[in-house]
């Protein structure tokens, strides 16, 4: 006959157990049905708030909170990770002033470039904007800003300056999030997107004609 | 004769033995956290967690164990809540035999370095004392 226990460490053995190093928890970069696990660094200067899942079996967790270990490199208020500088620090999960339930290494690396992808209507990553952009007056596209360090997409969130140029050929628009932006064309003429986010630059040129042309 | 003396010492030896340790986490890539059973040590990384499980020389785990670090400048040690049993078997005498003791909640705690230096946890339980050794490195 197989216990519990041991039924519960093969399960372990054949399904993912989670995140964290106890295999207690998720944490989750984004939320609902986007949500993925935790899986770069956090960029440099960048505030990460994950939605962290507890998959403790027969009870619901109490409220909990993040702790940083090493506060220099990561700081934690609320639900928020700030990333301070690079190196790396525990994350750990536990009841205020109790008992820890899980625990994450997270990792904090300075972004080396900036990308701009293009987004769905659904929100849907589009891939990386490389060239021009040639719009039609009255086209609205969706825009987010993407950090990497080396080939790796740092994972986080900073504050974005956008900027047209002229900046009647286009207006920027916000969407309620951070990290996304909403382009809209409103006059014929050529000009540059700028877009500036933790410490990271990126141009794009753009081109608009009139629906009639 | 000879088997039951020996069985009689590892008894006594097994009343005797304070807690042991086994870890129950792995270091992030390119650093430290490991804790050596035999030695009753451990090293660890600054800013670098492990968790650990206490059990008795029986192997079941320990009863109310509490931990405490020497100098948490440079290591500092939490309980831990585990959502498992754990499965044991001991050894029973006199008449010989192994048993299941049964399924018991674990019994763990998370240490993690603060800054680089040594320090001793101490953990105290039901079924003994034990310090480990610890060295926190850069």
């Amino acid at each position: 006959m197989i216990r519990p226990a041991l039924l519960s460490w093969l399960l372990c053995l054949t399904a993912a157990c989670g995140t964290g190093a106890l295999g207690q928890s998720r944490t989750l970069e984004g939320h609902g049905r986007a949500a993925d696990p935790l899986s770069a660094p956090l960029a440099l200067g960048a505030s990460f708030s994950p939605e962290v899942v507890i998959t403790t079996q027969g009870s619901a967790p109490p409220a909990l909170a993040l702790m940083s270990v090493r506060p220099e490199i990561v700081t934690a208020s609320g639900r928020t990770l700030f990333a301070k500088s690079p190196g790396v620090s525990a994350v750990l999960i536990r009841e205020p002033n109790g008992a820890v339930l899980d625990l994450l290494h997270v990792w904090v690396a300075a972004p080396t470039h900036l990308a701009l992808h293009r987004l769905g209507g659904g929100g849907e990553d589009l891939g990386e904007v490389r060239d021009a952009i040639d719009l039609v007056t009255g086209d609205v596209i969706l825009l987010s800003p993407r950090v990497y360090a080396g080939t790796q997409r740092l994972a986080g969130n900073g504050e974005s300056a956008w900027s047209v140029e002229p900046p009647g050929i286009a207006r920027i628009l916000r969407d309620g999030s951070s990290e996304r932006r909403r382009l809209l064309a409103r006059e014929p003429g050529e000009g540059m997107l700028s877009v500036r986010t933790l410490g990271r630059d990126v141009k794009l040129q753009i081109s608009v004609i009139g629906a009639g042309s | 004769v000879i088997p039951r003396l020996a069985l009689l010492a590892w008894a006594l030896f097994a009343a005797a033995c304070g807690p042991r340790f086994t870890a129950l986490s792995t270091p992030p890539i390119t650093r430290t956290a490991r804790l050596d059973t035999r030695a009753e040590s451990i090293e660890l990384s600054t800013g670098v967690a492990l968790a650990f499980e206490c059990h008795a020389a029986s192997g079941q785990p320990c009863i109310g164990a509490r931990a405490s670090s020497d100098d948490p400048a440079v290591a500092r040690v939490l309980p831990a809540y585990m959502d498992d049993l754990s499965e044991r078997w001991g050894w029973h005498s006199p008449a010989p035999h192994w048993a299941w003791h049964g399924s018991a909640p674990r019994s763990a705690f998370v240490v993690y370095g603060v800054a680089p230096g040594k320090t001793v946890l101490r953990v105290r339980s039901d079924n003994g004392d034990e310090e480990l050794a610890v060295t926190v490195i850069d």
